[in-house]
């Protein structure tokens, strides 16, 4: 799966660590989910959609 | 008080655990068994609230970890029993578990030697592939 949360961090001008703590989760999690190697689960990817202001399939793309 | 970080959870569960092990084997007898009970408990406890502390991302980590990981050291410890129950090397690890157990029963020492190698093949297959699902993720 295919998403643009280091493009939308970027643009809040938030650091992982930023990301992480708003999400509460660790550093690595932020990471390893920009990269995509790991996708989230429902509940955390509706908090990452929270945290945007965005729905959910403005930030996740099949792929 | 703050929460404990899942980290700090498992160093605890780690050092206290290993400690009391320690002091199990030295107390030896009925003494040796409750500090060997003791040490699992504190066990349980602090792994317990360190899987309650960590993320979902650390959780799929550790449940890939004890299913592959897991079953991986078992088969390796499986696989090297030949070597282990070579009469040099288990006649001196029974001799010391007699020591540590003050068991006058032969088998008492060996089935506590069978399980405590069941557990320590699956907790090395579980860290080798802890450690190398958090590399593959990173």
């Amino acid at each position: 799966m295919k998403n643009r949360i280091r493009d939308l961090r970027a643009e809040h001008g938030w650091t992982q660590a930023d990301l992480a703590t708003r999400l509460d989760v660790s550093r690595n999690s932020v990471n390893a989910i920009e990269n995509g190697k790991y996708d989230p689960s429902l509940p955390l990817a509706f908090k990452i959609s929270e945290v945007f202001g965005l729905p959910i399939e403005k930030i996740f793309q099949k792929g | 008080m703050s929460r404990l970080s899942a980290r700090a959870c498992r160093i605890i569960a780690a050092l206290g655990f290993w400690t009391l092990i320690a002091l199990a084997v030295v107390t030896r007898g009925a003494g040796g068994l409750l500090l060997a009970y003791a040490a699992v408990i504190w066990l349980a406890a602090f792994s317990l609230q360190a899987w309650r502390s960590q993320d979902e991302f650390e959780r799929a980590g550790q449940k890939f970890s004890w299913m592959f990981g897991g079953m991986f050291g078992l088969m390796g410890s499986l696989a090297l029993l030949p070597l282990v129950t070579h009469p040099n090397v288990i006649s001196p690890m029974l001799d010391w578990a007699s020591g540590i157990l003050e068991a006058t029963d032969p088998v008492v020492p060996a089935f506590l030697l069978g399980a405590v190698y069941i557990v320590l093949g699956q907790l090395v297959g579980f860290l080798v592939c802890w450690v190398g699902w958090h590399v593959a993720k990173r």
